[in-house]
């Protein structure tokens, strides 16, 4: 049986309480909002708020805070190991003990998960660059591989807490972090038109790629390992690399 | 009057060679450490601004390009615009912070002041909380020296050679008590519970006679007298042509051996002596250090991975921090197999020669001729010459 749900985190916890209720599990998982397939034993599962609360409680009592995190981070990524991270879900009703057991695959296909969620963040969180609107705002556009704006939200709030309007544009998701001083919060953007820059904003640019083509040492020069360090997706974002 | 691109040009290619490059979370600012916000041409992390304030400098030092005698273009930042500078990078994320460094002008209080006086704009006119690591001037008076560790969070002198008697030769004007004074006083500052920023020192390896063995108990003396943080080493290049200098360049390779010496030293539980015994003088350039004492002590192997404690497994080639932790943490819920660790973290291709699990040898043969032979790096492929004689 294939298992359908919407890809909300509510959808998933919603999930995994039918796996026990209905004393099932699924072949394979499927985040989308398809209809389902007429030939396909496929089975829709709805969201339902309050069964997603229980057993989402239930897990982070019973497996702890760190296991439960694993959850919501491996979750992240656009393509999830669903049905590992139901039989992870289990594992840790039935014996908690055992997620800290890293020659399960099942763990370690969820530790790696969250890993690359978190990692992702922590790259982002230095590649991130801003471009200063005429209007003072500090605007920057990433494409990560990870829903990962509310993960970066706390470094910026404490970053950015003398900046009155500053915002993350998640462009894949159309999503943006929007931040006032330390006050941040996460909305929808469907399309954004951006003002123009503020004046001495070319100038900085232009400042910034001379001293990042300066820094080099010429002796030691090494494209090949800049390669590794900064993946090609990064550099549309990033203003020396542009 | 320059542009401020051109003196951004001149002062940031002047400040490259140094090498102390990482921004350490602190009171102030207790942001996510370790973050790196570009990466250069030649691999190097860019977390801060690292510039010098003036290229200006009375001293003649043989290894530095600013060197008083050199014909290279000068340059000088007024303390506004560094400041400017900095605020401007930083609020756009390019940066972490500023790396401050400077040539000696005027006098080294004059120098000091001028420094102290652009972290004073950043700390009280802009309210800038971000990472400064400020290079100390030897010679310095006390009370700038306190002023300016006040508003760092970290601040370093650099000892730049690794004996006195090389320092006198190469930077007559420098001596090591000028610099050391300093370090000195930041620890007394600490140990009253003053806030001071941690301290970290450059040695430049290569350029004088020291050996490996030198250098290292010079490290080790200067972490177990809380002197320092982290000592950085940079390999000499032979780019400023001075001519009491060696002409050829020190190998990486010798820089890289010294940065893994070092790491064995802080966080391995190492002493300097173990890692290059009092028969030798230089490190092997062949196998990193941890590989080299595992061989030379090889009555101690193979370990067992279920029962060694976490220094000893801190011990094995190919078992880190972070490794090791996985296994302690893993065998709690059953013995472990070469097979599992291979799945922790561990490099199981070097660590199996020296472990056992449940009893059994993880290796081919516990000797240290083939554990040698199985370890030794071959070059990928051999490039013959067009014309030259085939290489015996």
């Amino acid at each position: 049986m294939i298992w359908h749900y919407d890809g909300s985190l509510e959808g998933f916890w919603t999930l995994v309480a039918r796996s026990y209720l209905d004393r099932m599990l699924p072949v394979q998982i499927v985040a989308a909002s398809l209809e389902p397939d007429l030939f396909d034993q496929a089975c829709r599962i709805e969201r339902d708020e309050a069964l997603a609360a229980r057993a989402a409680q239930g897990f982070a009592r019973k497996a702890g805070e760190g296991n439960y995190n694993r959850v919501v981070d491996a979750l992240r990524l656009e393509r999830p190991p669903l049905l590992e991270l139901l039989l992870f879900v289990r594992l840790g009703f039935k014996e908690p003990q055992a997620l800290h057991d890293r020659r399960l695959e099942v763990n370690r296909a969820v530790g790696s998960a969250a890993a690359f969620a978190y990692r992702e963040a922590h790259r982002q969180i230095g590649f991130v660059r801003f471009m200063q609107w005429c209007d003072e705002t500090l605007y920057a556009s990433i494409a990560p591989k990870a829903a990962i704006l509310d993960l970066m939200a706390p470094h910026f709030q404490d970053r950015m807490a003398q900046e009155p309007r500053w915002i993350i544009h998640d462009r894949g998701r159309n999503e943006a972090l929007v931040g006032h001083y330390r006050c941040a919060k996460q909305v929808a953007v469907e399309t954004l038109e951006s003002p123009r820059f503020s004046e001495d904003e070319a100038q900085i640019q232009a400042l910034w790629r001379c001293f990042f083509d300066r820094v080099t040492i010429e002796a030691r020069r090494s494209p090949k390992r800049q390669r590794q360090l900064v993946p090609r997706r990064f550099e549309p974002h990033m203003t020396e690399m542009r | 009057m320059q542009t401020l691109l051109k003196k951004l040009a001149i002062l940031a290619d002047a400040a490259k060679y140094d090498v102390a490059c990482s921004a350490s979370a602190s009171a102030r600012n207790p942001a996510m450490p370790g973050v790196c916000h570009a990466f250069s041409a030649d691999g190097r992390c860019i977390s801060l601004l690292k510039v010098l304030l003036s290229n200006h400098c009375l001293y003649e030092c043989a290894y530095c390009s600013n060197r008083a005698s050199s014909n290279t273009p000068r340059a000088r930042f007024s303390p506004e615009e560094l400041a400017w500078l900095t605020v401007a990078f930083y609020r756009r994320n390019y940066i972490s912070g500023l790396f401050l460094s400077s040539g000696v002008f005027k006098s080294p209080d004059h120098t000091m002041e001028q420094m102290i006086q652009v972290l004073h704009l950043l700390r009280h006119r802009y309210h800038f909380r971000g990472f400064i690591h400020l290079k100390l001037i030897p010679g310095a008076s006390e009370e700038l020296i306190e002023q300016a560790s006040l508003l760092a969070d970290r601040v370093s002198s650099n000892l730049e050679l690794p004996s006195s008697r090389s320092l006198s030769q190469l930077a007559p004007q420098k001596s090591r008590e000028a610099v050391l004074a300093p370090m000195q006083q930041i620890k007394s500052m600490r140990e009253a519970h003053k806030q001071a920023g941690a301290m970290s020192t450059q040695l430049i390896v290569g350029a004088s006679p020291e050996s490996d063995r030198d250098i290292l108990t010079l490290s080790e003396r200067l972490y177990d007298r809380g002197l320092l943080k982290r000592v950085y080493y940079s390999a000499y290049q032979p780019v400023f042509g001075a001519a009491s200098l060696p002409a050829t360049p020190a190998p990486l390779l010798r820089e890289h051996r010294l940065y893994q010496a070092d790491w064995l030293l802080r966080f391995y539980g190492f002493s300097a002596s173990e890692i290059v015994p009092p028969a030798r003088t230089q490190l092997d350039t062949r196998f990193d250090p941890k590989v080299v004492w595992a061989l030379e002590n090889l009555e101690q192997f193979p370990l067992e991975i279920n029962r060694a404690d976490y220094w000893q497994l801190l011990r094995v080639p190919g078992i880190g921090v972070r490794s090791a932790r996985a296994i302690i943490q893993a065998r709690r819920t059953g013995a472990l197999s070469g097979e599992n660790i291979s799945r922790l973290g561990v490099a199981y291709k070097r660590a199996r020669h020296f472990l056992s699990a449940r009893g059994r040898y993880l290796g081919d043969r516990l000797e240290p001729g083939a554990i040698r032979r199985a370890l030794a790096i071959r070059p990928l492929y051999y490039q013959p010459s067009l014309f030259g004689a085939v290489a015996s």
